[in-house]
């Protein structure tokens, strides 16, 4: 039976009054598109677009010693943040649910999908956006695509991820859920300079294509 | 051509003009009165350096008029004048003068009242520009008093910054990019070029000549240079850290963009700047410094005057007559800097006097001192000294990472230095009081004004500094601080390089308030069901950084808020209600031995509890002050979840970690707060709502107190803990923080046919009240420990070592200074928390918490007092508001004392 829970995101209401018209996956409320996805590629490629991707699944991944061993299946998702301490998420792109065991050998994993809203800063101006709101060194040399980084973005804390799209640069910013709509606004706010643009999944796989 | 403001009057302005050359151009002379005589005074330098073109532009004071770019309806006035700047009432300040000597405040207002009596006074009369709002109470009044302004921060990172886009700092942009260096290049100036902007035919030390356009297109077609323009560099911090601001506008909006710029290695070209001549008179309107004067004449084509006269070592005059006469600038004389006496005028110039003559003119120009702007080398480690063989101030010692090139080296490098230090005082007359000869334009402090200094005592260079105020204003000693030195150094008979220097600080030049601030950040926490609160028209208030509903306004009919609040108490005690109380910091404690961290952590013991039960317990620190409380729930044998106050969570949580460091306990601690929604539902009818949305058993038999369970709840898994901080039976249900809505309109969908509405904190507040449950940091402090505040049940002393337990062991061997006790009041008044209760006329306590029971049907509340004295039925009095109260002490529970109602 499919169930009738509404999943939405910390930032649906902020989306939505920016016209967003949603899409479910998995229960969740997806913005599908704000405007044409052709104008949102094209916004990107020129400035800079914002995606909300909170219904990838995170996993929090502890261990007692620095040499634990990520599970197989995990591997491909995971970033390190500390020595012992890593954080698995999956793609936005991606539509299956990883299957996680509680835990792995020595490592503990915790499920912290709801507690991060993922946003995605899409496009040649993510970099002057993040700079205006975080001292984290995003330049081409100090952060390659695929790497991980924790700062302080607009004073709350962020894990931020190079995770381009096609050609196009792009950062993955997860923010505890209780600031998602704060974080949102700021973000449009601080880019509405370089003519920044919610954008929705339909924009993202048009670009990744 | 673009039309502004200035003192009401509208003037017009062409595409590059500031504010200064437009006004300029329509014949306007003086720029701003000065800060203790209020002398007119004007433009002097034209460079952002001098204090004389002080302006406020549409409500912010100080902006410099000869820096700042035209606008469109820029509305322009000018500061510290009254009624005008042609006439000012306080420009009598200058007749008795002898009545404000060099340090008169430190002799005249040594008794406390006469400062208090004349300082309204000299605020008023001294100063510069007015802050349009001054207090700033809360964040809307901050939204409000910058209106029309927007305030960022920037950080950028580059291989190597150069502060400086004259030729000297263009060269090595494209040097070091040659090198292949990501490079940021920084200028001050809407346009690169430095002095190339202003003076033809510019050679650099080699003969060449240098074409600025051609640099500025190198630069262009360079894809790692970055430029920044408008930008001026106000101090070098450790670690190569550049302090910037850039002005500019945005959507009619004044933007000020704060930038921090750190760099691999950091290039010093910031060139040198042109400093005044002492003469008596020195500061009329109507004498400028050649570079001002080339500015305008090259830079904006203005004809600065029909007649000048050039003070300068040159025979002709050098460039500067010569371009004057290129503008048909009429040279009425040009005199060696040795030879003035005077200028004479009284507003504006109208002759100079020299040794032997008197030269009518309206405009001086005065070519002087070519100094290297070091500021920054200093700021960045550099030892600056006087040398003598380049008669001038140069760095030394210069720390790796930290370069510098072109005329900021001290050495000659576009710039010509023809007038030499020692013309810079007059040969006599450095003492004499009138006319003034002015040192320090900024505050107004003359030659004799140091020279009574150096006479009382003051006559080292630092606390002749201080003691007269001279380098310490806007121009923060650029304008001031040679001549200051050579005063020093003439009535002492030392050198310049035997005086030293005063210390160069940041920021300089000066940043607004609203710049350091930056970006208006307002981090406030949302619950997962922010968007219901509103559906029920919550009003709102902010607690521990979440925007949590204080109550509801429920229904059409407008009532006070004590009644809203009165009606969902009576429906939590009769009916049902829920709370969100997804602001409880949470945690996940996972691991073999979590336990036993838990057992370290908390005063309870928590090792024994059993799967799906909880219990509550509280932390302490060595000293046995309560830090925070919560519950402890045992979901597996390794896995516990654990709620902690609102406000403590990140401080539990590192705490925790804290502790578990250096231990080889294997356990995992992790902040799920936002992940987990939480609403409190809880009355009478909890489990007639909730088992018509879960299949889990929840009756007391199969679902006691202080039980945990996970279920799915509306479809939704949950976990649900029996808890009761209302006094009712009810449910703490943690669901995930996306779900959050779809269970609230299950739960009130449920719930309608049991007279179910939401109820806030305040009503939360008077029915735990009711309960005797303590609030930790509302009802405790940091002397308050478990056994003053009755919670002894929290604590085993038969467990092994934890936090706090020789502290509490001490404790529970020793009398009690202080316990938290119930009280009721014999009157209506609730007393207001924080009010103190007395005994026998003498202090005795005070109140923690109070609120208006409906249950008693008077105010009751929690209070701290003297533990002999709190003793059940005793009368006390209560101070609030001016007025005494009577009360009567309680060790009883308000409500429910038996526990029966939250147990069925």
């Amino acid at each position: 039976m499919t169930s009738s829970v509404k999943k939405i995101s910390s930032t649906h209401y902020a989306q939505a009054t920016k016209g967003a018209e949603f899409g479910i996956f998995d229960g969740w409320r997806i913005a599908q598109r704000f405007q044409a996805a052709g104008v949102e590629v094209d916004a990107m490629s020129k400035g800079v677009g914002l995606a909300d991707v909170s219904y990838i699944q995170k996993f929090d991944l502890k261990a007692d010693t620095c040499d634990a061993r990520i599970p197989d299946g995990l591997q491909a998702y995971t970033r390190r943040l500390a020595r012992r301490h890593w954080l698995a998420a999956s793609r936005w792109d991606e539509s299956g649910r990883l299957s996680i065991p509680d835990s792995a050998g020595n490592i503990s994993i915790t499920d912290v999908s709801s507690v991060y809203t993922a946003l995605l800063l899409i496009g040649q101006q993510s970099r002057a956006v993040l700079q205006k709101l975080s001292s984290l060194n995003v330049s081409d040399t100090a952060m390659r695509n695929q790497t991980t980084a924790q700062a302080s973005l607009a004073q709350i804390h962020c894990i931020v991820t190079r995770e381009d799209i096609g050609n196009k640069t792009a950062f993955q910013l997860l923010i505890g859920r209780e600031y998602g709509e704060y974080a949102w606004n700021t973000l449009m706010d601080a880019g509405a300079e370089f003519g920044i643009v919610p954008v929705g999944i339909e924009a993202l796989k048009k670009l990744k294509d | 051509m673009k039309t502004f403001y200035f003192d009401g009057k509208p003037y017009t302005a062409e595409a590059n003009d500031t504010i200064a050359s437009a006004l300029y151009r329509s014949g306007v002379r003086v720029f701003s009165r000065s800060f203790k005589y209020h002398r007119p005074r004007g433009l002097l330098c034209a460079a952002g350096k001098c204090p004389n073109c002080l302006v406020d532009v549409d409500g912010t004071p100080n902006v410099r008029a000869c820096t700042q770019q035209v606008c469109s309806g820029d509305v322009v006035t000018h500061q510290n004048a009254s009624p005008s700047l042609k006439h000012d009432i306080l420009s009598v300040a200058g007749l008795v003068d002898w009545l404000m000597p060099i340090g008169f405040y430190y002799k005249t207002f040594t008794h406390p009242a006469a400062w208090k009596l004349v300082e309204p006074w000299i605020r008023r009369a001294a100063g510069l520009g007015v802050v349009k709002h001054p207090v700033l109470k809360n964040y809307d009044d901050v939204v409000e008093a910058t209106k029309g302004y927007r305030y960022e921060h920037v950080n950028l990172h580059a291989e190597k910054a150069i502060v400086g886009g004259g030729p000297a700092g263009m060269l090595e942009a494209l040097n070091a990019a040659g090198e292949g260096l990501d490079v940021v290049l920084v200028d001050d100036q809407p346009e690169l070029g430095g002095n190339l902007r202003y003076r033809k035919k510019v050679q650099n030390p080699q003969g060449n000549p240098l074409d600025a356009q051609k640099l500025r297109e190198q630069i262009a077609a360079t894809p790692n240079i970055r430029v920044l323009n408008n930008t001026s560099c106000f101090g070098l911090y450790e670690g190569n850290l550049l302090g910037m601001l850039h002005k500019t506008r945005r959507g009619g909006d004044h933007v000020e963009q704060l930038i921090k710029l750190r760099a691999g290695q950091i290039t010093v070209a910031t060139g040198c700047f042109e400093v005044p001549l002492v003469f008596k008179n020195n500061d009329l309107p109507g004498i400028m410094l050649s570079t001002a004067v080339q500015r305008l004449l090259n830079q904006h084509r203005i004809k600065v005057a029909e007649s000048a006269v050039v003070v300068s070592a040159e025979e002709e005059g050098g460039e500067v007559a010569a371009d004057m006469k290129h503008a048909g600038v009429s040279i009425a004389a040009v005199v060696h800097p040795s030879e003035v006496v005077a200028a004479n005028g009284r507003g504006q110039v109208r002759a100079i006097q020299t040794s032997d003559k008197t030269i009518p003119c309206e405009l001086i120009v005065i070519c002087g001192l070519m100094l290297p702007e070091a500021g920054l080398l200093s700021q960045g480690g550099a030892v600056v000294v006087w040398d003598a063989d380049l008669d001038s101030y140069a760095p030394q010692s210069l720390p790796s990472g930290l370069s510098v090139v072109g005329d900021a080296t001290g050495k000659a490098f576009t710039i010509p230095r023809v007038t030499h230090s020692s013309d810079l005082l007059p040969k006599e007359g450095l003492d004499s009081g009138r006319p003034k000869s002015f040192v320090c334009y900024c505050e107004d402090v003359t030659s004799k004004d140091l020279c009574n200094g150096i006479e009382e005592g003051f006559d080292h260079i630092q606390t002749l500094k201080r003691y007269s105020t001279a380098t310490m204003g806007p121009c923060q000693g650029k304008m001031c601080h040679l001549a200051t030195a050579a005063v020093r150094s003439k009535v002492k008979g030392e050198t310049l390089a035997e005086t030293g220097r005063t210390t160069s600080r940041p920021p300089n030049p000066s940043v607004s308030l609203g710049a350091l601030a930056g970006r208006k950040l307002h981090t406030l926490k949302r619950t997962p069901l922010h968007r219901k609160h509103e559906e029920h028209d919550a009003v709102w208030v902010e607690l521990g950084h979440w925007k949590r509903a204080r109550y509801y306004k429920a229904g059409p009919d407008e009532k006070s808020e004590k009644e809203y609040v009165q009606e969902e108490y009576r429906n939590v005690r009769d009916k049902v209600g829920l709370i969100d109380v997804s602001t409880l910091g949470k945690l996940e404690v996972k691991g073999a031995d979590a336990g036993s961290l838990l057992d370290k952590i908390y005063t309870n013991k928590l090792s024994t509890l059993r799967e799906g039960r909880m219990r509550y317990s509280v932390i302490c620190d060595d000293t046995a002050t309560i830090l925070d409380d919560g519950t402890v729930s045992r979901l597996a044998e390794d896995h516990f979840f654990i709620t902690t106050t609102t406000g403590n969570i990140d401080f539990v949580q590192q705490w925790m970690e804290w502790w578990k460091a250096g231990t080889d306990w294997s356990v995992h601690i992790t902040n799920v707060t936002g992940g987990f929604g939480a609403i409190n539902v809880a009355g009478p009818h909890a489990r007639d709502v909730l088992s018509q949305l879960t299949d889990c058993d929840l009756n007391t038999e199969a679902f006691p107190y202080m039980a945990c369970r996970e279920a799915v709840v509306a479809e939704i898994p949950c976990r649900l803990l029996r808890i009761g901080f209302t006094g009712e039976t009810g449910w703490e249900i943690h669901f995930p923080a996306e779900c959050g809505e779809h269970l609230w309109d299950a739960v009130m969908q449920s719930g309608e046919a049991f007279g179910i509405r939401p109820f806030g904190v305040e009503a939360q507040r008077t029915l735990r009240l009711e309960k005797m449950h303590v609030i930790v940091s509302a009802d405790t402090d940091a002397t308050s420990n478990p056994y003053g505040a009755e919670l002894e049940f929290a604590v085993k002393l038969d467990k092994e070592d934890f936090i706090g337990k020789p502290a509490l062991m001490r404790l529970n061997n020793s009398a009690l200074h202080e316990k938290l006790i119930g009280f009721e009041m014999q009157t209506s008044t609730v007393p207001g928390e924080g009010a103190m209760l007395v005994h026998e006329g003498r202090p005795a306590g005070r109140v923690t918490s109070s609120r208006h029971s409906a249950v008693k049907g008077k105010p009751i509340g929690l209070a701290w007092i003297a533990a002999e004295l709190a003793q059940q039925g005793r009368a006390i009095d209560i101070q609030s508001d001016g007025h005494t109260l009577k009360a009567v002490l309680t060790t009883e529970v308000f409500y429910d004392p038996e526990g029966s109602r939250v147990r069925t």
